[in-house]
This record gives structure tokens, C-alpha cells and sequence, in this order.
């Protein structure tokens, strides 16, 4: 079965304003520096799984809040995976 | 910038001072002379101290910077192994270069336009000193691009 492609983004920099965080203080209290902070909004770097994770429990929010997964032709591998059940 | 980009770019300033040393220390205009034994010796001796003990004073550097609080998070650790592997694959492109040369010069009897003369030991030894630099300046020199741009 082919795996299509697809990109996380991310609402840290909307929650973070909205918990009035400067990104200086969310890198300190996720144990991150500022650059990655500042790399993982712009979405040029994709945490790890426990970064991703303190980063939702310092901003208080469900992991699926913070980061959602879009998949690239999603209806097309549905099909496909159908076809294949069959 | 972080620490880790700044001990990079420390790393690749005292590199550079260092290799300006040997190519000072090895090359009169713009051949490399014949040279004793003795010379070589001593002059990869001092480099090699030059080095450890200039590498040695960033770390120390860097641990006085990480009681301060400065620290290498998960985004620096990945950037210095993807620079790390971009060096050591410089470092095998030049090795490679280095075996081409020396199987050209043992194929051709008459000497070749764009050909190190690989036979003279000096030249060797400042080649092989030169790849090595080459491979510390283009992982310090990664380190700084990717932290930048990733």
C-alpha cells in the first residue's frame, strides 16, 4: 500500500499569543531554545514527539489542538486501500 | 544565535588561524617546497596541539555558557549530524579525488595538466592536513547555514 505524503501544521504561535507568552518564555518553559520555538511556527522544523507533547501541557491544550496532520490526496489512498480490501 | 552556532563559528575561526599556519608553514608562493622530515613533523605536531587545545578552550567555554543557562536542544542536535554527515561525505568525495589522482599519475607516464604531484611528500602531507581542515570548515560552516535556514 502506498503512503501519500503530508505535512503537520501547527496553532502554537495563535496559543502561545493567546496565553501572552513571549516565544523567549515558551522555549524556556518547554526546555527548547527560542530558534526552535521560532523554526516550529514558521513549520521549517518538526518536533519531536516529546517536544510536541510539553509544548500541548504548557499551553494547556489537547496534542490534536496544537498539531493537526493534513494528508496530500487523502480521497486517492482511501480508494486505493478500498480496492486493496477487496 | 545558539550555542551550538556559536561554537561552530568559534570552531571555524581558530580552523581557519590554524590552517593559515600550516599553508604559512608549508608553502613558499604558490609551490610547496622540498622540506625535511623533521619539519613535517614538527609542523603536524604543533597543528595537531594547536587544534586539541583550541577545541579544548571552546568546550570549556561552552560548559561555563550552559551553567550560565545556554543549552543544545533536540533542532541543534539534529542539525549538527545532518552537518556532520554533509563532512564526512566532503571528506570521501576528496579522499576519492586524492585515489583518482594518484591511479592518473600511475597510468599516464607524463605528467598532467591539473594534477597534484602526490609523489613528493610535502605536498602529500599538506593535501591529506587539508582535507581534514576541509571537513571541519564545511561541518562548522553547515552548522551555521542550516541554523540559520532550518
Amino acid at each position: 500500500m502506498a503512503v501519500s505524503r503530508g505535512r503537520v501544521h501547527n496553532q502554537i504561535r495563535q496559543l502561545r499569543t493567546q496565553a501572552g507568552l513571549t516565544q523567549q518564555d515558551f522555549a524556556n518553559l518547554v526546555g527548547a531554545t527560542r530558534q526552535t520555538i521560532l523554526a516550529i511556527e514558521a513549520e521549517k522544523y518538526a518536533p519531536s514527539l516529546e517536544l510536541a507533547f510539553r509544548m500541548a501541557r504548557a499551553l494547556s491544550v489537547p496534542f490534536e489542538t496544537l498539531f493537526q496532520f493534513e494528508e496530500e490526496g487523502r480521497g486517492q489512498n482511501r480508494e486505493s486501500t478500498v480496492e486493496n480490501f477487496n | 544565535m545558539t550555542l551550538a552556532e556559536k561554537k561552530a563559528g568559534l570552531s571555524l575561526l581558530t580552523g581557519i588561524c590554524i590552517f593559515a599556519y600550516l599553508t604559512a608553514n608549508m608553502i613558499d608562493g604558490w609551490s610547496i617546497p622540498d622540506q625535511e622530515t623533521r619539519h613535517l613533523w614538527r609542523t603536524w605536531l604543533f597543528v595537531l596541539g594547536l587544534g586539541t587545545l583550541s577545541e579544548a578552550a571552546i568546550g570549556v567555554w561552552a560548559n561555563i555558557m550552559r551553567k550560565r543557562g545556554a543549552f543544545e536542544d533536540e533542532r541543534d542536535e539534529q542539525i549538527i549530524a545532518r552537518a556532520d554527515r554533509l563532512g564526512l561525505l566532503v571528506g570521501f568525495c576528496a579522499i576519492n579525488v586524492l585515489i583518482w589522482q594518484i591511479l592518473w599519475q600511475s597510468t599516464l607516464p607524463a605528467p598532467v595538466p591539473l594534477t597534484l604531484n602526490i609523489q613528493h611528500l610535502p605536498t602529500l602531507f599538506f593535501i591529506l592536513m587539508s582535507v581534514l581542515f576541509l571537513c571541519h570548515g564545511v561541518k562548522q560552516v553547515m552548522i551555521l547555514v542550516l541554523g540559520r535556514l532550518s
